[in-house]
């Protein structure tokens, strides 16, 4: 799957609608619209993951961005209930201001790319790594050298504190408190 | 319900304060039935009436002699309506074909839309009392409400179950329910003489006399005569 | 837009099959994989005939199980439902299909067409990318990932993405608020329906489903689980029925307060899309839950008795999968319409509680015990796998 004509055609499609559509993201003037063309972004970029034969990560990058993120962001917009009217045009300012960042962002990347060395996957390599959802269970877990046990509590306890700091300021108060 | 000790029934409110527009309502234990209840046995009977449901409509499912569809068109021999169902107006006739009807004009009155229209002799030659002439019913207007049938004082009207009404022509659906003109079953028989109850029968039939649509006309129905009884 | 943003995902999921189709027995995998090795066209060639046979699965599931639907919740209710067209009214829904056909799309004036348009299209590719993974025999499955689970869960949760869409594009308040409902109603169970599953990811140690039907040559995972299946299995049936919002969960359409919900607008071949959606969806998550838990097309053994299992077994290879399978699914979805037409609806605020407060607790309870009786060993029959 990662070498052939396939794989080739497969990436060309999921880099051109990739790169079409996230420009839908953010030349669209409707918001509900602009949601749906990153649903379609992260789509792309989930074949495109697919397409290296990381089945796993595309699944996840599925199941939590499509499946959470941007429902919630659907679910954002329909409360806040403006989506229907276009958006303002940006003002002269914002346009400068937003066109330097994103160059700025580009050239960040680009010379990244540049000064960054790819070395070349071997067949082994990517044999072991796709095939084995175990392996990366075990290494999220392991408390060795190469195990990720630290990062994986700090996250689970960061989103532990984000969840009780959502119930609380969800959490519908008394009126003799505050 | 063996899990559970009846307790006396207790109505609690919870206290709901609207004063100063606030209401610090507490959720009363959950009952059923109208009484408090442990979780244990809230469980209990929720799951047993949860059972309960499925086994009821299971029971239907099992058993197509539950199912009420009348196939109509096909069973149009066999079927049987519904003793309540409100169809077709008729005047009872007994077993000689005498009808009930003093022409009292009860219903003609109470009818909500006008849909009975009585006309009478005022005054038979044999009885020397009123006499029903024509009970025309207009079924096009009737709304089926089953005054009639409930103020007539001497019960001869009824609903029946025969629904099938339809006709290619409005002016078919004004009819006599009589039928015959003349008094009643009960003063026929005071007469001694036979002969002369039988020649105060004059037979009517369904579409016989003035029956009025609009002033319309068409074949077997004469036009509608306008002078319309009008005694009150 | 929506369309042409789904259809690459979709290829994609197919063309993957050339790795995933591994078990040596399965010859019709084996010429799928060669189909896709051969070369571009042989690729395209699989790609097309995969797709072709889920959509017409997903349409014939969808009259089939509409006929199946009617007539069921007809004699519940002492009806007979669907009985002129046809004998027993068997053409019923190929009528209802031929009317929907040539009824007017109807797009409503100031909402946002292309979104309108595009949503039945990405409901529908939710169902269709969803029934591509149930394997209903031995290597009659379109696509077999490793992390099939995965895929279950991260398609199951597109299918909302298209009631968003299509409540939000109505420009109607009963859809706007029809496809809330729908957005955190299936949101919220999906979490549940997840957990459930992975109880069996637990007990079989793979996400592969072709992988984790043949864990269940001993017996399946609903007896072998000690219990923990069945809670399991109890979650997965009621997280389903919201995910597929069946009565009692069907406040998305509920047409006591908002008509139709999420597809009032929809008229027509669109709206035809989403009941289609909604029909291949019951047969795929009874067929799901068949698979993870009632082991798929297996037929019924005990764990070493092979006298017992030999009886199982005496049906010809053709037509075993097809009994065990058809039975189990069938059974499966009898079960749901029972659900459907004996229940009332539940309140909103019921609903959540119900899942946040009642089922996720015991879920996770239940996946933690479940760890223990996989680490212990305790289920029966361990030599199995």
């Amino acid at each position: 799957m990662h070498d052939g004509t396939v794989a080739t055609l497969f990436f060309y499609l999921f880099a051109v609608a990739s790169i079409a559509l996230a420009l839908g993201v953010v030349l669209g003037r409707r918001l509900l619209r602009s949601a749906v063309c990153l649903i379609g972004v992260l789509g792309s970029s989930a074949g495109l993951i697919l397409v290296l034969g990381f089945e796993f990560i595309a699944g996840i990058q599925v199941l939590v961005f499509i499946g959470g993120i941007v429902v919630l962001l659907l679910f954002a917009i329909m409360m806040t209930s403006e989506g229907h009217t276009f958006e303002q045009r940006p003002s002269a300012a914002r346009r400068v201001m937003g066109g330097i960042v994103a160059t700025a962002f580009f050239v960040v990347t680009l010379s990244v790319y540049v000064h960054t060395d790819f070395p070349p996957a071997t067949a082994e390599g990517l044999a072991v790594s796709h095939e084995d959802v175990h392996a990366i269970g075990r290494k999220l877990l392991s408390n060795e050298r190469d195990g990720y046990i630290v990062p994986f509590e700090v996250i689970s306890l960061l989103l532990l504190a984000a969840l009780i700091g959502g119930i609380v300021i969800a959490r519908k108060h008394d009126p003799e408190d505050t | 319900m063996a899990t559970t000790t009846p307790v006396p029934t207790e109505t609690e409110c919870p206290p709901i304060d609207f004063g100063e527009l606030k209401s610090n309502c507490v959720a009363p234990r959950p009952s059923i039935m109208g009484q408090k209840r442990g979780l244990r046995s809230i469980l209990w009977l929720s799951f047993k009436g949860i059972v309960r449901g499925l086994l009821t409509t299971l029971s239907y499912f099992r058993r197509p002699s539950t199912v009420v569809t009348q196939q109509y068109p096909e069973n149009r021999d066999t079927l049987e309506m519904f003793e309540r169902y409100r169809g077709r107006l008729s005047l009872i006739h007994n077993e000689e074909g005498e009808h009930g009807c003093t022409a009292c004009q009860i219903c003609e009155r109470l009818c909500p839309n006008a849909s009975i229209i009585i006309t009478k002799d005022k005054k038979n030659e044999a009885t020397g009392k009123p006499a029903l002439d024509q009970f025309i019913w207009r079924q096009d207007t009737c709304t089926f409400c089953n005054i009639c049938v409930l103020v007539c004082p001497f019960d001869t009207l009824e609903m029946t179950g025969d629904f099938e009404s339809s006709v290619f022509d409005r002016r078919l659906l004004v009819f006599n329910l009589n039928e015959y003109a003349g008094p009643t079953a009960g003063q026929l028989d005071k007469l001694e003489d036979d002969e002369l109850a039988k020649a105060q029968m004059k037979p009517m039939n369904k579409y016989q006399g003035p029956v009025p649509m609009c002033g319309g006309e068409m074949d077997g129905i004469p036009k509608l005569d306008v002078e319309k009884p009008t005694d009150a | 837009m929506a369309d042409a943003l789904l259809n690459p995902l979709s290829l994609t999921l197919s063309v993957q099959t050339s790795e995933a189709f591994a078990a040596p027995a399965m010859s019709l995998a084996d010429r799928a994989s060669r189909a896709l090795e051969s070369g571009v066209w042989g690729a395209v060639m699989y790609i097309v005939i995969g797709l072709v046979a889920v959509l017409t699965a997903v349409s014939v599931l969808g009259l089939v199980m509409s006929y199946i639907e009617r007539k069921v919740a007809g004699h519940f209710q002492c009806r007979l439902g669907p009985m002129r067209v046809g004998p027993h009214g068997v053409l019923q829904s190929l009528a209802d299909g031929i009317k929907l056909l040539f009824k007017e799309g109807i797009e409503p004036g100031d909402g946002d067409k292309v979104i309108f348009i595009g949503a039945p299209i990405f409901s529908i590719t939710a169902t269709i990318l969803l029934l591509a993974i149930v394997p209903l025999a031995p290597g009659i499955q379109v696509v077999d990932m490793n992390v099939g689970v995965v895929y279950i869960a991260a398609v199951s949760g597109l299918g909302v993405m298209g009631i968003l869409m299509g409540g939000w594009s109505s420009n109607n308040k009963w859809s706007l608020l029809g496809a809330m409902r729908a957005g955190a109603q299936m949101i919220s169970y999906e979490v549940s329906l997840t957990i459930a599953l992975l109880v069996v990811v637990l007990f079989s140690g793979t996400l592969k489903v072709s992988e984790i039907i043949e864990s269940q040559q001993q017996g399946w995972w609903i007896w072998r689980g000690h219990g923990v299946a069945i809670v399991a299995f109890c979650l997965y049936v009621i997280a389903s029925t919201a995910e597929l919002n069946r009565t009692p969960f069907d406040l998305p359409e509920g047409e006591s307060e908002l008509t139709g919900g999420y597809h009032t607008e929809y008229s027509g071949l669109r709206f035809s899309f989403f009941f289609l959606a909604e029909f291949a969806n019951l047969f795929v998550f009874s067929a799901l839950a068949v698979t993870f838990f009632f082991g798929g097309w297996l037929p019924f053994h005990v764990g070493n008795y092979e006298g017992f299992n030999s009886v199982m077994d005496l049906l010809p290879p053709v037509i075993s999968p097809i009994f065990w399978f058809g039975s189990k699914c069938a059974t499966l979805i009898f079960i749901l319409m029972w659900f459907r037409w004996t229940f009332p609806r539940l309140r909103m605020d019921q609903l959540m509680r119900l899942e946040w407060k009642v089922l996720l607790p015991i879920g996770f309870a239940n996946l933690i015990l479940a760890a223990t009786v996989v680490l212990s060993g305790l289920y029966f029959f361990p030599s199995a796998t």
